[in-house]
């Protein structure tokens, strides 16, 4: 990708990619003197999208003889792959109409960090390390903290997170962090689950005084839609997944590939997942960047055995893109929402969450008319301006309302809704609890003893060989062996 | 004061093809109206308009079909950049006739359309 020309190629620019498809691609052959025409991007060093300016007409020519169809079925996008048929002509469109498209006013990052409870140290990662490491590197954490840990803080960690909100955050993981606890379809139980999950992180708040992002990050990224259902009515802002798609996605159908091209993807009633990457090539950040969405990358304590000198040059690849904010899930999640400008007084904003913050960043008041995507299975009970009920409208599953922002000052939007999903007594009896306890020492016996060390480690893989009959490792896990999910 | 650029417009010949229709998908899924306009009253449409007043999306086959009956391409290529402000034409494919129409819309830059070579 060229960087002559970073107006137009935007997140990409100075990028170097594999994206060619043969069937679909050409190259341009030019001429030594190019008389103006800048090559946009180059396929193996052959011309392939170039813009030649003559008087005041700007002209784009692009090799790829075909489009990406936005409405075509797919699990997940591949930058890869969709590149040449979508990013030259959503680059032209966003270059030339500028604020008239969709789009977010800012590049939110955050680095989410699964399972660790509050300690001093787990497995590979140390908070005071990694606090040294987010104000070297400039970065910011959140962690998914499994909310059956709520009871067993060190005072000193939390004290850091008290401190340095300013790097670090918690969101919620789970319940008790058991095998696929959101996959189940019984929307009482889900319900229930949601409230227990919840109540812990309440308790932990008021304990330690460390608040939290109602966000939530499914263990084993594996969920339901009915999932999604508990976590609305129970007024969650957003869950966040490396896929958003559910075991079972029923009624709401496949994902398309529009889906993958807002900030997060509410098709499954209306509820946002953002999705979040492992660590990988700039172009898919670049990716979720273009299309507004947050740039949120996961990892675990594993990803710290080099001291986290491969997070702090993952660090600096990310922030080369300009004007990145790091800064904490929740504030993430309530400012992630995209607009475009009708007229000069009219903004149209789109909101993904529940809790936003729609800012005004013109010198002028503006009339905003928000809308939002919902699907009417759990009842709004009332939308919130300001801490004001306002009256809005539904129309065919879109809700509606217009508020007026005064200029360079923001308004606070909530949509509450109604828990009325049945309610299940959760098993909390000793053998059930055993179980959970027994599932959450185990996992940091792997985190903190068999992870560190070689001996131990290739023992209890050999073992698992040994029990499963196979040796298949998850090599994002780092080689840790699962002698429980992650 | 805001510039406000012109609507898009999505230029087919005789009927969108698939890849016409994906590209309108894509200029409405950003909010943008898009107006589609046959290539056979294109030139109806370029007379009446004001110069750089166009942001014009088309295949390269389109306008190659577009100009292939006029007397002069070459004069019919610089009139639509005469008229157009921002052109959007993909799906150069090798082909002398194509090749053409790059080499004149990019003023000789272009010289040749070839296939990729590259695994």
């Amino acid at each position: 990708m060229s960087s002559f020309e970073p107006g137009i190629t935007r997140e990409f620019s100075g990028l170097s990619f594999s994206c060619t498809r043969n069937d679909t691609d050409s190259g341009f052959v030019c001429s030594a003197n190019s008389n103006g025409a800048v090559p946009l991007v180059t396929i193996d060093d052959m011309p392939f999208w170039v813009v030649a300016e003559r008087n005041l007409c700007k002209t784009f020519l692009l090799t790829c003889s075909a489009v990406a169809d936005i409405q075509e079925q797919v699990n997940g996008i591949d930058v890869g792959t969709y590149f040449s048929r979508l990013l030259p002509a959503a680059m032209f469109l966003r270059w030339v109409f500028k604020t008239r498209c969709w789009h977010g006013k800012r590049r939110f990052a955050n680095f989410i960090i699964d399972d660790p409870p509050l300690k001093r140290s787990y497995g590979y990662l140390n908070y005071r390390n990694l606090l040294a490491q987010m104000d070297r590197c400039e970065f910011a954490s959140t962690i998914a903290f499994i909310p059956w840990n709520y009871r067993r803080t060190d005072n000193r960690v939390a004290q850091l997170f008290r401190e340095r909100m300013d790097r670090l955050s918690l969101c919620v993981h789970g319940c008790d962090h058991t095998t696929a606890e959101f996959s189940s379809t019984d929307l009482a139980v889900l319900n229930s689950k949601v409230q227990l999950a919840s109540a812990r992180m309440n308790s932990l708040e008021r304990l330690d005084g460390l608040s939290y992002s109602k966000t939530m990050v499914f263990p084993q990224g594996r969920f339901s839609t009915g999932a999604l259902t508990a976590l609305k009515a129970n007024n969650y802002l957003a869950a966040v997944n490396s896929s958003p798609s559910p075991a079972y996605s029923g009624v709401y159908g496949s994902l398309t590939v529009a889906d993958f091209l807002t900030p997060a993807v509410t098709r499954h009633g209306g509820f946002p997942v953002f999705v979040r990457r492992y660590p990988a090539g700039l172009e898919q950040f670049a990716f979720d960047l273009f299309f507004g969405k947050p740039l949120l990358a996961v990892e675990h304590h594993a990803y710290f055995k080099d001291g986290g000198a491969r997070l702090a040059e993952f660090v600096t690849r990310i922030n080369s893109f300009k004007k990145l904010q790091w800064t904490g899930l929740h504030d993430i999640m309530k400012k992630s929402y995209l607009e475009r400008e009708i007229s000069n007084q009219i903004t149209a904003c789109r909101l993904y969450t529940n809790h936003h913050v729609i800012e005004n960043h013109a010198e002028r008041d503006r009339t905003f008319i928000v809308t939002k995507f919902e699907t009417g299975d759990v009842p709004i009970q009332r939308v919130l301006v300001n801490g004001v009920a306002t009256r809005f409208m539904m129309i065919d599953n879109v809700l509606e309302f217009a508020t007026r922002i005064p200029a360079l000052s923001s308004t606070v939007v909530q949509v509450v809704y109604r828990n009325s999903l049945p309610h299940a007594e959760l098993e909390r009896g000793f053998a059930s609890r055993s179980h959970v306890w027994a599932h959450r020492m185990l996992s940091e016996f792997r985190d903190n003893v068999l992870c560190r060390s070689g001996f131990l480690l290739a023992g209890a893989q050999a073992l698992r060989r040994g029990f499963s009959g196979h040796g298949a490792v998850d090599p994002r896990q780092n080689h840790v062996p699962s002698i429980v999910n992650k | 004061m805001t510039l406000v650029q012109p609507e898009p417009i999505l230029l087919y010949h005789t009927r969108p093809t698939p890849d016409d229709v994906c590209l309108k998908r894509l200029i409405e899924f950003f909010g943008l109206s898009c107006r589609t306009v046959d290539a056979s009253t294109f030139d109806a449409e370029l007379h009446g308009a004001a110069e750089h007043d166009h942001c014009i999306l088309a295949s390269a086959v389109t306008i190659d079909r577009w100009c292939h009956n006029l007397p002069d391409r070459a004069a019919a290529l610089d009139g639509l950049r005469q008229k157009a402000s921002f052109l959007f034409l993909y799906g150069f494919t090798p082909g002398k006739s194509l090749a053409y129409i790059a080499g004149r819309l990019s003023d000789g830059a272009i010289e040749d359309v070839r296939a990729l070579t590259g695994a």
